[in-house]
C-alpha cells in the first residue's frame, strides 16, 4: 500500500474537484435559484414555484415527455438488434470482417452530417421514396419525417441505425472472449441457434448488455436533442418535441424565458435520478439473487 | 507501410487544412495600415436577407468594399445569418455582451422585444430628424417617441401566378383585387386539369406567418383591433378571428396544396413554383425576379392574395419594411451610424434596386424612373398607394412558434381544426400573458403608439 | 473455421440467409453515405430530374461552392482544437484523480468518487442556463479556453469513472515493489499505472474525441461566433443557408466527413481494439 497523507491524496483530486465544482456544482446549485425566478439578462425577480407551474401546463412540454419516453424504447430494439448482429458476425462466415467494417460506419459519421442526408432522403418526394415506387413498393412511401404520426419512429429509426454499431462492436470484442468449448457443447446437445443466443450468449455477455444499455439510455435521453435539432426541430406539428430542445429553445431562441427553463431542467434532473436509483437498486437486487 | 501512409495523409491534410485557413483568413490583414490618423476600428455587421432578395449580398460586398476605401481605419466584418437565428443570435449575444454593432431587424414584436430588453440604441440620438424621416421604417418601429429602426428595403407581398399553366386549365389572368369564390373555382380547374394549384412549404412554420399576415387584417376595422387579440379583450375563439384558419384548412383539405408541404422548408416551398411544378404561390417583390429568371417574364403574372374578409382594411394590399439599428452595447455608434448613412446615399440605393429588386425603404429614391418591369410596377403602385401592416409584427413571437408556424402543419396532418387552433391561440396569448407580466406592460405602451 | 453455433460444413442453408442478411444490413448501413458521394457531384438540375442515378457528368464546381459558403477549414480546425484539447486536459485530471481514488483513499473520498460517478448521468441541457449566464459575466462566451473547460467537466465523471476501475486492477505487488525501489508517488504514477492502463487511456481517449467531436448543443449556445464555430455547428448553419441547393450541401457535408472516413478506414483496427477493449475489463 501507498504510504501518504490525507491531504496528499486532495492534492491529486484538486483539479478534478475545481473543475467539477466549476461545470456541475456551481449550475446545479443555480438552477434551483433561477428556476424561481423569472430571468430577464443575468437574473430577475423572484416568482416562487410559478415557473414550475407555467412548465407543467404547457401543453409542448408534456408532449416532449411523452416524446422522450417512447424513445426509450429504443433500448432494448438496440440492444436486440446490436446481439443478433454481433452473434451473427462471431459465427465467422465468409466476408465477416468486410461486414463489421461497413455496419459501424454509421457510428462514426457525426449526427448532423446524419441528419442533414436523412432529412433529405426521406421526405416525401425524396430518394427513398422514389426506390419504392420504382420497385413496385409504392405503398410504403410515406411522408417519413412530415406526417406527425410518424415522424417520431422515423427519428426512433435513424437514432438506431446510427448507434447500433456501437453495441456491435461491443458484443463482438466480448465474444471473442468466450470459449467455443460451450457452444460445441451446445452443439452436441442439439441445441438450435436461438437457444444458443438466450441461454450461452447473453448471460456471458451480461455485464457489457448492461453497459450499453445504459449508455444507450442516457444517450437517448441527452444526445436526442442533436437528432432532432438537425432533422426537424421539433416539428411538425411539435410531433418530434423533445425535453432537451424545448429547455434550449426557453433560453436561446426567440422568446427566451430562462427562467421556465431552468425549471424544465430540475425537473430532467431529479427524474433521471430517480431512474438511475431505480435501475442502480435494481442490479444490486438482481446481483444478489 | 501503413503508418508511412497515414503520416503522409496527416501532412498532406496539415498543408491542405493550412492554405485555407490562410486563404480565408487574408481579409483581415487588409487596410491595417493604421499608423496615422483616426484608430483602427473594427465594425460588426449580421444582417439577412439574400433568401428573400437574392442579389442583396452581391450588394452588400459592394457596399462595404466602398465604405471602407473612403473610411480606410474602418474594417467592416459582416455576417450573414439564416432565417432561423438572425433575430435569436442578436438577443443572446447581446445578453452575452458581445453584440453586433449593427443589426438587421425585421420590423414590430422582433426588434422590439430587443429594444424593452434595453438591447437597441434609438436613433434619435445618431440620426438628424431629417433622416429619420426619409428612411423611415414604419410606425411599429417607434417606442415611447423614440425611432429604432431605419428602413433598409421594402417587401410587397403578392401572389405569382404560371400563365402557361393556367392556360392549359382554360384559366384567364386573374384580376388584381381576387375574391375567395372565384380563386377557390380557379384551384378546382387546376386541380381538374392535373395541376398542383399552390405550393409552400411548412415545416420550418414562416408560411404560417406570412398567410396570417396576408389574411387577418381583412378582418380587422383598426390595428387596435389586433391589439385587444393580445390583451384578450378580443377572443380568438370568436370565429371572427380565425376565419383565416379556416379558409387555410379548406385550401388543405380539398387538395389544393402540394402534399410534401410538411416536409419543405418555406422557401423550398416557393421554389416548387420556379420550378414549373405549381401553378401559383406566395411571393414577395424581391423573389418576382427569380420567377421570372426560371419561367420567362410573360409565364409569371402577378396578383393579390384573394380576398374574403369583411374589415376596412380588407382590399388594401401588403406591404412590410425590414431594417437595420445600432445595437446599445455598441462601442462604435459613430461609425455605424455613418454606414447606416452610407448605405442610403442615392447611388446606393439605385445599386439596391438594380442588384437585388427590392424598393429602397428610402422616400429619396425615385421608384417611377427606375422601375420597368410590368410586375415590380405593379408591385410598386401597390406600395405607394397605401398598404395594410404586416399585423404579425405585433403579436408576441411565442405565437409564432406555438400557433402561426404550427395552424399550417396541423391541418395537413389533420390534428387540429380550425376551431381548435383558435382555442389553442386563446390558451397561448393567455400564457404569455401570465408567464411575461413586464414584457406584457412594454407591449401596452407600444401600442399606444 | 466457425467460432459460433454453425457447423464449419454444411448448414449452407442457413449460411446462405446469414449472407443474405448480411448484404441487406450493409445497404443499409451504407447507403446514405454512398447517397451523399452522388449527389455532391451532380448538378442541381441534374438532382431534381433524377435523384438516385450516378452523376454523369461529375461536378466538381460544387465542392468549390461549398467551401466559399461555408468556412468549413475554419470550423474543422475548430473542432480538432477544442476535441484535442478537452480531451488532453480530462485524461490528464482524471488520471491523477483516478490514482487518488484507487491507491490513496482517505476518510469519505469514496463518497466523493460516488457522487463524481452520479454526475454522469446529469443531463448537460440542465447547466446550459446557469452557464450561459456566468459565461456572460466572466467573458467566456466564444473562447476555446471557455469550452475546453466546459467539456472537460462534463467529461470527468465518466472518465474518472473508466479510469478508477482499472487502476485498481493495477496489481499491488508491482506497487509495493516500486516503493521498495524507492518510487516517488507521481513516478509510481508515470512508470507504472499509466504505461499499464494503455488500453484504458486509449478506449478513454477515443469515446471522449467522438463524443466532443459530435457534440452539438453546448457548442450552439457557447461557441455562437462564426470563427469559432465547431464542425457540426457550422455543418447545421450551412444547411439553412442554402437549403436550396442541395448537391452544394452534400458535398460541403462529404468534405466534412472524409477526413473521419479516412482515418477511420485506416485505423480501423486501433480504433475497434481502442473503443472495446477498455471498457470490456471490469
Amino acid at each position: 500500500m501507498l504510504k501518504y497523507k490525507w491531504w496528499e491524496s486532495l492534492l491529486f483530486l484538486a483539479p478534478t474537484l475545481l473543475v467539477i465544482l466549476f461545470v456541475f456544482g456551481y449550475p446545479l446549485f443555480r438552477v434551483f435559484d433561477f428556476s424561481t425566478r423569472r430571468i430577464r439578462g443575468a437574473s430577475g425577480p423572484f416568482i416562487g414555484l410559478d415557473n414550475y407551474r407555467f412548465v407543467l401546463r404547457a401543453p409542448v412540454f408534456q408532449l416532449a415527455v411523452k416524446h422522450n419516453l417512447f424513445l426509450l424504447v429504443g433500448v432494448p430494439i438496440m440492444v436486440l438488434l446490436a446481439l443478433i448482429i454481433a452473434a451473427l458476425l462471431f459465427e465467422q462466415l465468409r466476408g465477416w470482417r468486410f461486414y463489421r467494417f461497413c455496419l459501424f460506419i454509421p457510428y462514426i459519421v457525426a449526427i448532423p452530417v446524419i441528419g442533414v442526408i436523412f432529412g433529405y432522403m426521406l421526405s416525401l418526394h425524396g430518394v427513398i421514396n422514389e426506390l419504392l415506387e420504382k420497385v413496385g413498393l409504392g405503398f410504403l412511401a410515406f411522408d417519413w419525417l412530415g406526417n406527425p404520426k410518424l415522424s417520431l419512429k422515423t427519428i426512433l429509426i435513424i437514432v438506431v441505425w446510427k448507434e447500433v454499431g456501437f453495441g456491435m462492436i461491443l458484443f463482438l470484442a466480448r465474444l471473442m472472449n468466450v470459449s467455443s468449448d460451450l457452444y460445441e457443447a451446445a452443439k452436441i446437445d442439439g441445441a438450435n441457434w436461438w437457444q444458443a443466443l438466450w441461454y450461452i450468449t447473453i448471460p456471458q455477455l451480461r455485464l457489457v448488455i448492461e453497459f450499453f444499455a445504459v449508455i444507450s439510455m442516457v444517450n437517448l435521453i441527452a444526445w436526442v436533442f442533436s437528432y432532432v435539432y438537425v432533422i426537424t426541430n421539433g416539428g411538425p406539428a411539435n410531433s418530434t418535441q423533445v425535453i432537451e430542445l424545448w429547455i434550449f429553445n426557453k433560453v436561446s431562441r426567440g422568446a427566451p424565458n430562462p427562467g421556465m427553463g431552468a425549471a424544465a431542467s430540475v425537473l430532467l434532473l431529479v427524474v433521471s435520478s430517480v431512474f438511475i436509483f431505480i435501475l442502480l437498486k435494481l442490479r444490486l437486487k438482481i446481483g444478489e439473487e | 507501410m501503413k503508418k508511412v501512409i497515414a503520416l503522409g495523409f496527416i501532412l498532406v491534410l496539415c498543408i491542405f487544412l493550412a492554405f485555407f485557413v490562410f486563404a480565408s483568413g487574408g481579409k483581415d490583414d487588409k487596410g491595417k495600415v493604421a499608423d496615422k490618423g483616426p484608430e483602427p476600428v473594427e465594425l460588426v455587421v449580421w444582417w439577412w436577407g439574400e433568401s428573400e432578395a437574392p442579389g442583396l449580398e452581391a450588394w452588400m460586398n459592394e457596399t462595404v468594399a466602398m465604405f471602407e476605401a473612403e473610411y480606410p481605419h474602418i474594417d467592416v466584418e459582416t455576417l450573414l445569418q439564416a432565417v432561423d437565428n438572425v433575430i435569436d443570435d442578436f438577443t443572446t449575444a447581446s445578453a452575452a455582451g458581445s453584440p453586433p454593432d449593427v443589426q438587421f431587424l425585421w420590423n414590430g414584436v422582433y426588434h422590439q422585444e430587443n429594444v424593452w430588453r434595453g438591447y437597441l440604441e434609438p436613433l434619435n440620438n445618431l440620426l438628424t430628424p431629417e433622416e429619420l424621416k426619409h428612411m423611415y421604417a414604419t410606425d411599429l418601429s417607434i417606442y415611447k417617441g423614440q425611432q429604432y429602426r431605419i428602413g433598409w428595403y421594402v417587401v410587397p407581398f403578392g401572389m405569382v401566378y404560371n400563365r402557361e399553366l393556367f392556360k392549359q386549365a382554360g384559366l384567364s389572368d386573374p384580376p388584381e383585387l381576387w375574391e375567395w369564390d372565384d380563386f377557390i373555382d380557379a384551384c378546382e380547374q387546376l386541380k381538374r386539369a392535373g395541376i398542383t394549384p399552390l405550393g409552400f412549404g411548412f415545416k420550418d412554420g414562416w408560411w404560417g406567418e406570412w398567410y396570417t399576415a396576408l389574411t387577418i387584417y381583412q378582418q380587422a376595422d383598426e390595428i387596435e383591433d389586433i391589439a385587444k387579440l393580445i390583451t384578450g379583450e378580443n377572443k380568438w375563439t370568436n370565429p371572427r378571428w380565425h376565419e383565416h384558419w379556416k379558409r387555410a384548412y379548406q385550401l388543405i383539405e380539398a387538395g389544393y396544396v402540394n402534399d410534401d408541404a410538411n416536409s419543405l422548408a418555406h422557401y423550398q416551398g416557393i421554389e416548387l413554383f420556379n420550378a414549373d411544378k405549381v401553378a401559383m404561390s406566395t411571393t414577395v417583390g424581391s423573389l418576382v425576379g427569380e420567377a421570372e429568371k426560371s419561367l420567362g417574364a410573360e409565364n409569371v403574372g402577378l396578383t393579390n392574395f384573394p380576398r374574403f374578409g369583411t374589415g376596412s382594411f380588407r382590399d388594401l394590399p401588403l406591404t412590410d419594411i425590414q431594417g437595420w439599428g445600432v445595437s446599445a452595447q455598441s462601442k462604435h455608434k459613430e461609425e455605424a451610424t455613418e454606414f447606416l448613412r452610407f448605405m442610403h446615399r442615392p447611388d446606393r440605393l439605385s445599386a439596391q434596386f438594380k442588384m437585388a429588386n427590392v424598393f429602397p425603404a428610402d422616400d429619396r429614391w425615385q421608384g417611377e424612373k427606375e422601375i420597368t418591369n410590368p410586375n415590380i410596377k405593379l408591385m410598386w403602385k401597390w406600395f405607394k398607394g397605401g398598404s395594410a401592416v404586416y399585423l404579425p409584427n405585433m403579436i408576441p413571437w411565442t405565437f409564432d412558434s406555438e400557433v402561426m408556424f404550427t395552424a399550417p402543419q396541423f391541418f395537413m396532418s389533420g390534428t387540429h381544426t380550425p376551431e381548435g387552433v383558435g382555442q389553442l391561440a386563446e390558451d397561448v396569448m393567455g400564457r404569455w400573458r401570465e408567464e411575461n407580466p413586464d414584457l406584457y406592460e412594454s407591449m401596452k405602451i407600444w401600442f399606444n403608439l | 473455421m466457425s467460432s459460433g453455433m454453425l457447423r464449419s460444413h454444411g448448414d449452407y442453408g442457413k449460411k446462405a440467409l446469414i449472407q443474405l442478411f448480411f448484404f441487406v444490413m450493409v445497404i443499409v448501413a451504407v447507403y446514405p453515405l454512398f447517397w451523399m458521394i452522388i449527389t455532391s457531384f451532380k448538378t442541381q438540375e441534374a438532382y431534381l430530374a433524377n435523384k438516385y442515378n450516378l452523376p454523369w457528368p461529375i461536378m466538381l464546381k460544387n465542392i468549390i461552392s461549398s467551401f466559399r459558403g461555408g468556412k468549413f477549414a475554419r470550423w474543422f480546425l475548430n473542432s480538432i482544437l477544442v476535441t484535442f484539447g478537452a480531451t488532453l486536459v480530462t485524461t490528464v485530471l482524471a488520471c491523477f484523480a483516478a490514482y487518488a481514488f484507487a491507491r490513496m483513499p482517505f476518510k469519505g473520498s469514496n463518497t466523493i468518487l460516488n457522487f463524481i460517478i452520479a454526475l454522469m448521468v446529469v443531463p448537460p441541457v440542465v447547466m446550459i442556463v446557469p452557464l450561459f449566464i456566468l459565461y456572460n459575466q466572466f467573458k467566456l462566451h466564444s473562447t476555446y479556453h471557455g469550452i475546453i473547460l466546459l467539456y472537460t467537466g462534463i467529461t470527468q465523471p465518466f472518465s474518472v469513472y473508466l479510469l478508477t476501475n482499472f487502476f485498481k486492477t493495477i496489481p499491488r505487488d508491482m506497487v509495493e515493489a516500486a516503493m521498495i525501489d524507492g518510487c516517488s508517488k507521481l513516478g509510481i504514477l508515470f512508470r507504472i499505472f499509466i504505461p499499464l492502463s494503455r488500453a484504458a487511456l486509449v478506449t478513454l481517449f477515443i469515446t471522449q474525441a467522438l463524443w466532443i467531436w459530435n457534440e452539438l448543443l453546448i457548442a450552439l449556445i457557447f461557441l455562437a461566433k462564426d470563427e469559432m464555430r465547431t464542425l457540426m455547428v457550422g455543418i447545421t448553419a450551412f444547411r439553412t443557408k442554402y437549403m436550396l441547393d442541395i448537391p452544394v450541401i452534400m458535398a460541403g457535408l462529404l468534405m466534412s466527413t472524409l477526413p473521419m472516413l479516412i482515418l477511420y478506414a485506416l485505423f480501423q483496427k486501433a480504433f475497434i481494439k481502442g473503443l472495446t477493449e477498455g471498457s470490456t475489463k471490469g
